[in-house]
């Protein structure tokens, strides 16, 4: 099966009006799914990159509604399948779960992913997302037990997220040790595919995951890249180098 | 305003949620130490209970005296007002009934490593005391702004051999130190064990939290009775609401009114207060799904109050239970109101308090007039004012009062 590459983005970071050409960017440097992250003001998931750029964003005026209009205006363009990234009260201020499942779909995302939201909470959440056929992603985490596992299998109906480290997002030095074992067991347990994120920097790093795991997401690192972008241009060309080299990587 | 009897009242359910309330929303990296957590918590033995009620006793200094304000309740004209003296407890608030309760908790599970947050520094510096108290080693985390603020409980916590870790994200006040502490919690949740201040978080730190500070409540209604009194009124400041909700808790089943008392800043009808009941809307923070300041995003909006204590945006799941179902009530008291409560009590009393609970004290000073001579008002004073004192001194010109 051919290998997953997810890249993430806050939208609206590093400026608004650069969304639309980073998305593009993702997509045409081979992307499978594109995360597309909605700034938040407590992101509790996130390490200082991805802290940094939500505020950012925030401050660039960037709001749910407004990414959910965008997505629309260039959706067919886009040959990727996006995923709404978003902590859980942005998506509670659409109008409700049913009315954020509603705005997803006429959007056109695949998938929603919610790093706040257990599957404990998820039910409800779940079921009104798939009234509008839009896929509930999962998490799991190293800490995850195999009973919880066989929980997660079920309700998982594109693919799963694995987080590779007990820790919040970022870029690190190396992939994190002792995967193996914890990769293994989701791979037993669960029937869907699952990519695996979290201090995920290097196309050496996408390789050695991407031979455990379905796939790769790449999101601090690539926020770094944005941030150390002279302009657009050279922002584009950025992403869109660095989503080609991950591609050639986790390929091979 | 009139409030519903509860005959019986058993929250909150098995995930956590009190009515639509409370719950579990925190990355699944968390969840198995929720897990852990709650099947600890509920299988306590009864030698849990012995020691937690021995070292309040003996470390603490409890039990705390409800002592009657005759003075005030002269001058204010109206019902008795009765003060429960938390402000007499070990390191001077309520807050060390909690922390007592969570580090024997961390040691039963074998936790070698303790994390806090703290916005005006007084669950930091109850947090850092029982660290010292059980030798284990002690980071908390504090807005920066916070640190500049509150720069005595700084140096109280660094005596006591806590580190202490200046956040410097978002607003730099409580908010922000609570989301980097649950990001230290994600990290190393093998060996840590996150102390929370209050009755937020998720399930199961809300009831677990409220267990801890039960015992004021539970005092007081044995105070009570030993006077053959009952109370037909009890009144505490709200910021997460912990104070408020041990002492609310054994009165629910009683024919008592409950009110919290929230900060109002400037005025609820401005943007600056931390009246999350009177102002909020149901969302999720730090875990929980409660009332919350926020705008028309789901952005969650700063708290503004004088009081570092009651700075903070959200409150306690069961407090927004409670309310919704008519139990308690909720009403705003003013950055200026607050500052002449802590006159009031000072000078008719000899009590200074913290600018938190004088937030109640200037409730009260209203609510008295409008009860009978044989009511009764309770007030939580819930912490001591010497924290308060660079506060106090820039508003209040001490000399030229009369």
């Amino acid at each position: 099966m051919k290998k997953l590459l997810v890249p993430y983005l806050t939208a609206g970071f590093p400026q608004r009006d650069w969304f639309e050409p980073i998305v593009r960017a993702m997509d045409e440097g081979g992307a499978d799914y594109i995360e597309i992250g909605v700034p938040f003001s407590d992101p509790i998931a996130d390490g200082p990159t991805i802290q940094n750029a939500s505020q950012v964003a925030l401050d660039n005026g960037t709001s749910a509604r407004w990414i959910l209009s965008e997505i629309k205006r260039f959706r067919a363009d886009i040959k990727a399948e996006l995923i709404f990234f978003s902590y859980f009260n942005p998506i509670l201020a659409l109008d409700g779960l049913a009315g954020a499942a509603k705005h997803l779909k006429e959007a056109g995302f695949h998938g929603v992913l919610v790093p706040d939201l257990s599957l404990e909470q998820a039910q409800e959440f779940a079921g009104a997302m798939a009234a509008e056929g839009v896929h509930y992603i999962p998490l799991i985490a190293p800490t995850t037990t195999e009973d919880r596992l066989k929980k997660i299998a079920p309700v998982t109906t594109s693919f799963a997220y694995g987080v590779s480290v007990t820790g919040v997002t970022g870029a690190r030095q190396g992939v994190a040790q002792g995967l193996d074992a914890y990769l293994e067991r989701v791979r037993s347990l669960l029937q869907r595919p699952f990519v695996v994120g979290f201090g995920i920097s290097t196309p050496e790093d996408a390789r050695a995951i991407a031979r455990q795991a379905d796939g790769v997401v790449v999101g601090s690192a690539l926020i770094r890249l944005m941030e150390q972008a002279e302009n657009l241009d050279d922002c584009v060309n950025r992403v869109k180098t660095f989503i080609s080299e991950l591609r050639t990587a986790i390929d091979s | 305003m009139k409030q519903t009897p509860v005959q019986t009242y058993q929250q909150p359910d098995s995930h956590g949620h009190f009515g639509r309330f409370g719950g579990q929303y925190v990355p699944e990296t968390l969840m198995p130490a929720l897990y852990e957590l709650i099947e600890v918590y509920q299988n306590l033995d009864e030698s849990f209970w012995r020691e937690y009620r021995a070292y309040l006793k003996d470390y603490v200094g409890r039990p705390t005296p409800l002592y009657e304000a005759k003075r005030w309740s002269r001058e204010a004209g109206g019902a008795r007002i009765f003060l429960k003296r938390e402000d007499l407890n070990h390191t001077g608030a309520h807050k060390i009934n909690n922390t007592v309760g969570q580090i024997l908790l961390a040691r039963r599970m074998g936790k070698t490593r303790i994390i806090a947050e703290t916005g005006a520094g007084q669950h930091g510096v109850a947090t850092a005391t029982v660290c010292a108290l059980f030798n284990m080693p002690c980071v908390v985390y504090m807005g920066a702004e916070d640190v500049e603020r509150q720069s005595l409980n700084v140096y109280r916590m660094r005596l006591l051999g806590a580190e202490v870790r200046p956040v410097t994200s978002g607003s730099q006040t409580l908010k922000d130190a609570t989301n980097e502490a649950i990001r230290d919690w994600v990290t190393n949740v093998e060996d840590s064990f996150y102390i929370i201040g209050s009755v937020v978080g998720p399930h199961p730190y809300p009831a677990m939290v409220r267990d801890f500070q039960k015992v004021i409540g539970e005092e007081c209604l044995d105070q009570l009775a030993e006077r053959e009194l009952k109370a037909d009124a009890v009144v505490a400041c709200v910021g997460g609401g912990s104070n408020a909700m041990g002492i609310f808790y054994p009165f629910i089943t009683k024919d008592t009114r409950l009110i919290g008392v929230e900060a109002a800043g400037c005025g609820v009808d401005t943007k600056e207060h931390a009246a999350s009941i009177s102002k909020g809307k149901p969302g999720v923070l730090h875990g929980a799904m409660s009332m919350l300041l926020q705008d028309n995003d789901g952005q969650v909006s700063l708290a503004h109050s004088i009081s570092a204590g009651l700075d903070y945006p959200g409150i306690g799941p069961e407090h927004a239970h409670l309310n919704d179902v008519g139990r308690t009530e909720f009403v705003a008291v003013s950055d200026a109101e607050a500052l002449e409560g802590v006159v009031r009590v000072s000078r008719l009393e000899g009590i200074i308090p913290a600018l938190e609970s004088a937030h109640a004290v200037a409730y009260v000073d209203r609510l008295a007039p409008t009860m009978r001579p044989d009511q009764v008002i309770v007030l939580n004073m819930s912490g001591r004012g010497d924290k308060d004192m660079n506060t106090y001194e820039k508003h209040i010109d001490a000399g030229a009062l009369s």
